[in-house]
């Protein structure tokens, strides 16, 4: 097929179908027909068109509800922090300009600042301008605490080793390390002149931004050679029998230990000793470096939130946005945002959670894993059920088969999900009893307590048997805490029961202070006293 | 009916005819944004409200269940749409959260000109260009290079692996420059018509042709270039 052909339908293809001739029709036709290239990229085009297989799953109902409370949580911080920092925000403009101006003049007049090479810059460098010993930070590690971030950490001319998890650095300076399992280093300098890191053994990843501080001097030493570093994305391995550089972007020089020869390494290259010759980074050297740098993107000291996470049994692999971050127990500085946390382990079944990292905030999770050889249910407990389910239709089932059990299981939540579409909430009732008596004890049927008892709050006028299931669920806990304890306030209100309100909406704001309903509480709780 | 006899029928008539023959003063242009725009309304039967612009001005005034409805009405659209601006990163949460805050703080501005779909699509695009420009020289990095590496392996166990060749169109439309991007994803991804898409990248429409035309291009040629790719086109004509 013509190239020019298919230049002439992809010119065609915005054309409106009304406004083409029929010579023109004629022609797009039989070019599909003929071109192989033209047709399959139009079938991958009509592929990411289809509406009904969307690229991104939609949420289900537990996420969705975090999703929304996450942002809504953030909408009326947001809004707060806009009005106080009107003011502040003017002073910090005129602050900004004025150093501008101070700067530019600097740099008009100063033919130092200009120079943009180490040696000048260590000349000029007062000695008491030098800050000693530079705040470094731990961003993850395998034991049972990280230090606090308030505390100045003290890990200079200390060896700093690593066992089954990576660990990650802030060392100021706009440098990170990332240091692989069985590494160790010790930090002979971190200052605001230089950092010079020894690398006794293992592989040490390292990103230093470009022209972030002019006079920062970054070396890595090994016993076969020194890494000067410009600034760049770069990682050193080092042990007995080898001692490598591969640089992902940036130049790295290495000088040899013995004979001060100096070699290059550069963009997309690495060396090795004794030789040092440059070779490419071929293209799986090149997807490692990547993925270090985006797990170094997770942990990197920028608005961070504190999460810990411990399993039984422990020793689990923790994924954190498919990048991962090491074995359980772990804790980690992650940075803020939504993140999907992923824990495996052979044998058992994988848990897959959505995490909202808040800035500065405190998670702690445990999860307890279920083998992958044990069946879906449970022995059947019903006693709690029963008090709170009317329908005595429904009877638990025996214990089935994993797979069909799991399908049948989703089945039941999307029923459920188009009844709440159409409204139908009668149908959307009975369909959440089906999924608490034939599958307790599974995380959705324990979910399914707080909606079904919404429903019955909110569309069906049944409060007093939607208070029993906000009770049943607040029993045992869980994500949906929050939402369960303010409905049972709700659900006291619409009972006429004044004074288990007030208990309820003081337990409320007392557990959950920032809570987005927690405004509508405190107006309540005062009309009511 | 030429314009003149339309205005002056549109003045005698009620407030609804007025604005319906208001869409049509601009002509062509207009009415095939009303028909796009009916196949995407918000279907609001069964919920106490009665228009997209009332329901838009109940959660203007902080009314908690017309936010929560909303954001459950437009969370998966903004995230679809932001997985692709993101070409597939792992921000693309983060911009589909910053682009939700950004409508729930901005929904009093809308007027019901437009659909809430493609309001939320305005404001998605213009919160991915911000997103864009505050991004650092390493995360360039990544996109520079993302073309040719994922998580995942480079190959496709089935010929119907489409979320793995979804992930991959995703990391290549991410390699191109933003406008063609935006452009790209809004007309094949939400089915913004060229109108509709100058409307909300605030451009002509001949200039959102042209980067249609070329983003296509471009893209196409990288589809047939990728091993994955393919690697899929063969698995198909097996």
């Amino acid at each position: 097929m013509k190239s020019t052909d298919c230049e002439k339908k992809q010119a065609l293809y915005l054309k409106e179908n009304s406004l083409l001739s029929q010579e023109e029709r004629h022609f797009l036709k039989n070019h599909k027909k003929n071109c192989d290239d033209c047709s399959f990229t139009d079938d991958i085009f009509k592929m990411i068109s289809n509406k009904e297989e969307p690229f991104v799953q939609p949420l289900d109902e537990l996420s969705q509800r975090r999703w929304n409370q996450d942002i809504l949580i953030k909408y009326n911080n947001t809004n707060q922090v806009k009005t106080k920092t009107k003011g502040a925000r003017l002073l910090i403009i005129t602050a900004a300009a004025t150093l501008l101006m101070g700067f530019i003049s600097g740099l008009i007049f100063s033919s130092d600042l200009l120079n943009k090479k180490q040696d000048l810059a260590i000349e000029s460098l007062p000695i008491s301008d030098i800050k000693e010993n530079q705040e470094i930070k731990i961003l993850t590690s395998g034991q049972s605490s990280l230090l606090s971030n308030k505390e100045k950490t003290n890990l200079f001319q200390k060896e700093i080793s690593t066992n089954e998890n990576p660990m990650a650095l802030s060392m100021g300076n706009n440098i990170a390390l990332l240091l692989e399992p069985q590494t160790k280093i010790k930090i002979e300098a971190n200052n605001s002149f230089e950092t010079i890191i020894r690398l006794i053994k293992g592989t040490l990843f390292a990103n230093k931004i470009p022209f972030a501080t002019a006079t920062n001097h970054f070396e890595i030493i090994t016993t076969r050679a020194n890494f000067e570093v410009k600034g760049t994305i770069f990682e050193v391995t080092h042990n007995s029998d080898v001692t490598r550089l591969r640089v992902l972007k940036g130049n790295v020089e290495i000088i040899e230990k013995n004979t001060q020869n100096i070699h290059k390494g550069t963009s997309l290259q690495k060396a090795s000793y004794p030789k040092w010759e440059q070779h490419s980074l071929s293209q799986n050297d090149q997807n490692l470096l990547i993925n270090k740098m985006k797990t170094m993107d997770l942990f990197e000291k920028q608005n961070e939130g504190n999460l810990e996470i411990s399993s039984t049994p422990k020793g689990a692999l923790v994924f954190i946005d498919n990048q991962y971050i090491g074995k359980t127990p772990l804790v980690s500085s992650i940075r803020q945002g939504h993140r999907m946390l992923n824990i495996k382990k052979e044998n058992f079944q994988t848990v897959t959670e959505h995490l909202n990292i808040a800035p500065e905030s405190k998670q702690s999770r445990l999860f307890s894993l279920e083998t992958l050889s044990a069946p879906l249910l449970v022995k059947n407990e019903q006693e709690d059920q029963e008090k709170a389910s009317t329908d005595t239709q429904v009877k638990p089932r025996a214990t089935q088969t994993q797979a069909a059990s799991a399908n049948e299981l989703k089945n039941m939540m999307d029923k459920v999900a188009g009844h709440r579409l159409r409204q139908d909430w009668q149908a959307a009732a009975l369909e959440y009893k089906k999924i608490i008596a034939r599958y307790p004890n599974t995380p959705q049927a324990h979910t399914a307590l707080v909606s079904l008892g919404l429903l019955e709050l909110n569309h069906l006028n049944q409060p007093s048997i939607a208070l029993n299931r906000f009770n049943l669920y607040l029993r045992k806990g869980g994500p949906l805490s929050q939402e369960a304890l303010f409905a049972k306030a709700t659900a006291y209100k619409i009972l006429s029961n004044k004074n288990s309100e007030i208990k309820t909406l003081e337990e409320f704001l007392r557990r959950y202070p920032g809570a987005v309903e927690a405004p509508k509480a405190k107006a309540r709780l005062k009309t009511l006293k | 009916m030429d314009c003149h006899s339309i205005f002056i029928v549109g003045g005698f008539g009620s407030f609804f005819i007025k604005k319906t023959y208001l869409f049509n003063l601009d002509g062509h242009l207009l009415i095939d944004m009303v028909s796009t725009q009916k196949n995407e309304k918000t279907n609001l039967l069964k919920t106490r409200w009665s228009s997209e612009l009332n329901l838009a001005q109940e959660a203007s005034l902080g009314r908690l269940d017309a936010q929560q409805f909303l954001l459950n009405h437009l969370t998966s659209r903004v995230r679809n749409l932001c997985s692709y601006l993101t070409g597939g990163g792992n921000d693309q949460d983060d911009l589909a959260q910053n682009s939700l805050i950004a409508i729930i703080s901005s929904i009093g501005t809308f007027k019901g000109e437009s659909t809430l779909y493609r309001w939320a699509d305005r404001i998605t695009i213009n919160t991915f260009y911000k997103h864009h420009k505050k991004k650092s020289r390493r995360t360039n990095l990544f996109k520079k290079y993302f073309q040719s590496h994922t998580q995942n392996e480079d190959y496709l166990e089935s010929e119907l692996d489409k979320n793995r060749i979804k992930q991959r169109m995703a990391e290549l439309i991410g390699t191109l420059s933003p406008k063609k991007r935006t452009a790209l994803i809004l007309y094949h991804v939400n089915g913004c018509s060229i109108e509709e898409i100058a409307h909300i990248t605030h451009t002509k429409q001949n200039t959102v042709r042209d980067r249609l035309q070329v983003a296509r291009e471009d893209l196409r040629k990288k589809i047939l270039a990728d091993p994955l790719m393919c690697e899929w086109r063969k698995l198909r004509l097996k």
